[in-house]
């Protein structure tokens, strides 16, 4: 117990830190939260370079607008909204982007055909392999619907598509990812 | 046994619970470098403040190392406020060289004692007295007698320093959209009387407060927030407070006030204060800066002020221009005319910046991180407006005593915008009407 809140004492000093501007504190952020952010935009991106991209990006913004964290959610989950919008964002700003949906605007979801036997990631990096032969559509849905918990409504918001792209793209993603994942079954 | 399902979202998720890859020295020192440059960047804008306070300092060194030609200290007294005669009191201790100091001081107190109304006269002689006409400055010492003003002193170059000094003003409108009750308290002391030649810088520097309780404004016709209170919207209450440093340049007859005001908004919602910072700055080239901008150029002709400000609020700008004047009818009361333009546009996201406890727009904020109000996704909501409106008033004052002043103005005008709420376009015309009453304590 005593730990725990030794640890909220510091997180707390470290937010009033950043917000004062000072570097040390900053860094200390970067350090604690950089590996897990660099997870997340390594989900959203295709290499680990584009990944490293997003990350400095995402932090640029968290130290610039850290004074307008108000301690409604864990610092984390503010970071990580942060970080999801800078990754959505570089998917917009991607020049595939217009197109990328036009296909799958009146495709329904098809049906789950998912084999009990097929082969599941054991490791975060085979996942990660898996993710980055999805098409880059599919696999953004899918992180957010999937791994994120958010619902088509807000996807198709977040990436001005329908909600039924949302639904179909989803199902796509799904599927292939299954296929994927068992044709790498050994 | 069944064996569950196997489930590739929740195998997707524990696999990245907890992942963490990890971070590089360079990858700190590029997020670290940006941001240094952004910082840097961010004090850019301050330069021209800085140049301008140094400006008026040069000039306030200028003048006190100036001695006037001998054709300024003729000029003559057109008119006489208590406020004027008040701050001569500084130059005249301060320039012995503009007149006898003995005699402009000398004069001075007498006049302070006697409460003098504004006067006409020549230098050297008896000026006559305008019985039907008052000053309303802020020292409050207008009043009943009127007696000669010996004064030599160039009083004319001062004259715009009638500025109200200190006021403390309570309001209240009654109308609909309006806002309910405010209470501010303004001081413009003067710090140091100043002298040129060829600007006449005032500077002014002091604390600006304010209240502002909840306000009933509706939203334009088609945005989510129409005819929904502050308090609906998730607003609240709100403090400002700040300071400000002013000067007056004489432009012809007019003078146009320029300065720096910079201060801090205190919001208390729901059980969080929200701290924002405002920057004010007069007269410079805006930009959109966290928090609000505001351009402010009053021009002050004796007791005519007519008000030019553009203010700039995220996506909002508004060029309002008033224009007021007072007649005194007796030493205690008089009428108040008003008229006034408006032009504004303004843009908004209708959702995070407005009502974010709104289920929907909640989780947008949520999912935005309370940042990005103004993305894309949201965008889809998105008002733009432009109107512009005209308004005149009348009103009248009465002077309860030495400080204490009520006053009522009622305006009426007209409103034509045009606003696009999502994808259409909709023409309006409003007409308004409110009654501002006001009381106002000056000391």
């Amino acid at each position: 117990m005593a730990d725990r809140e030794k640890w909220v004492d510091d997180l707390q000093e470290l937010i009033s830190g950043c917000r004062k501007g000072d570097p040390h504190a900053q860094e200390q952020l970067f350090r604690r939260y950089g590996p897990r952010m660099l997870s997340i935009c390594r989900r959203y991106c295709s290499n680990l370079d584009d990944a490293r991209d997003a990350l400095q990006d995402g932090f640029v913004k968290v130290l610039q607008t850290i004074s307008k964290y108000r301690g409604d959610s864990a610092l984390e989950t503010w970071m990580t909204r942060i970080f999801i919008n800078t990754a959505i964002d570089q998917f917009k700003k991607s020049t595939r982007y217009a197109g990328m949906f036009s296909d799958d605007t009146h495709h329904e979801p098809e049906a789950d055909t998912y084999d009990d036997n097929a082969g599941f990631p054991c490791s975060p990096e085979e996942a990660l392999e898996a993710l980055d032969l999805l098409p880059p559509g599919y696999r953004m849905v899918f992180n957010l619907y999937a791994i994120e918990g958010m619902t088509h409504r807000q996807i198709a918001d977040a990436l001005q598509i329908s909600e039924g792209t949302s639904k179909s793209q989803y199902a796509r993603a799904r599927k292939q990812l299954q296929e994927i994942l068992i044709q790498r079954q050994p | 046994m069944n064996k569950p399902k196997p489930d590739i979202e929740e195998t997707f998720r524990q696999l990245f619970n907890n992942h963490e890859l990890p971070v590089s020295d360079a990858d700190w020192a590029a997020v670290s470098g940006r941001v240094q440059r952004k910082r840097r960047g961010a004090w850019l804008w301050f330069i021209p403040a800085v140049l301008l306070l140094c400006f008026g300092t040069w000039l306030w060194w200028n003048g006190n190392h100036t001695e006037l030609k001998p054709s300024a200290q003729k000029k003559t007294t057109k008119t006489q406020t208590p406020e004027t005669l008040r701050i001569q009191t500084a130059v005249a201790s301060a320039k012995p060289t503009l007149t006898d100091a003995s005699e402009a001081a000398r004069s001075i107190e007498d006049n302070r004692r006697e409460k003098l109304p504004r006067t006409t006269g020549q230098s050297g002689s008896a000026p006559e007295t305008e019985s039907h006409e008052y000053s309303r400055s802020g020292s409050g010492t207008e009043g009943s007698n009127s007696q000669p003003v010996a004064n030599e002193s160039s009083e004319t170059e001062l004259e715009f320093l009638s500025l109200p000094v200190r006021r403390i003003q309570i309001s209240q409108f009654s109308s609909r959209p309006a806002m309910a009750n405010a209470l501010s308290w303004r001081s413009n002391k003067p710090i140091r009387d100043l002298y040129s030649r060829l600007l006449k810088p005032y500077v002014a520097f002091g604390p600006v407060t304010g209240f502002n309780q909840s306000r009933l404004q509706n939203g334009p016709a088609g945005s989510d927030w129409q005819g929904k209170t502050l308090a609906e919207r998730g607003s609240s209450p709100g403090f400002f407070g700040g300071v400000q440093a002013l000067y007056a340049i004489p432009v012809g007859k007019f003078h146009l006030q320029s300065g720096i005001q910079a201060g801090m908004d205190l919001t208390p919602r729901r059980t969080n204060w929200n701290y924002t910072t405002r920057i004010v700055s007069d007269s410079f080239p805006y930009r959109n800066v966290p928090g609000d901008t505001l351009f402010w150029v009053p021009v002050r002709y004796r007791d005519t002020q007519m008000q030019v400000q553009t203010e700039m609020r995220m996506r909002s700008i508004a060029i309002p221009l008033q224009w007021t004047r007072t007649i005194a009818l007796n030493p205690k009361s008089g009428i108040v005319l008003q008229g006034g333009v408006r032009l504004e546009r303004w843009s908004l996201v209708s959702g995070t910046t407005v009502n974010p406890q709104n289920d929907r727009t909640w989780s947008q904020q949520q999912f935005n991180g309370g940042i990005y109000g103004l993305t894309a996704p949201l965008a889809k909501t998105a008002i733009s407006r432009w109107q512009g409106s005209g308004s005149i008033g009348v009103g009248a004052y009465r002077k309860l005593n030495n400080h204490w002043t009520l006053q009522g103005l009622w305006n009426s005008g007209t409103q034509l915008g045009r606003i696009k709420p999502a994808q259409n376009q909709v023409g309006m015309r409003q007409n308004f009407g409110y009654l501002h009453m006001q009381m106002l304590f000056t000391w």
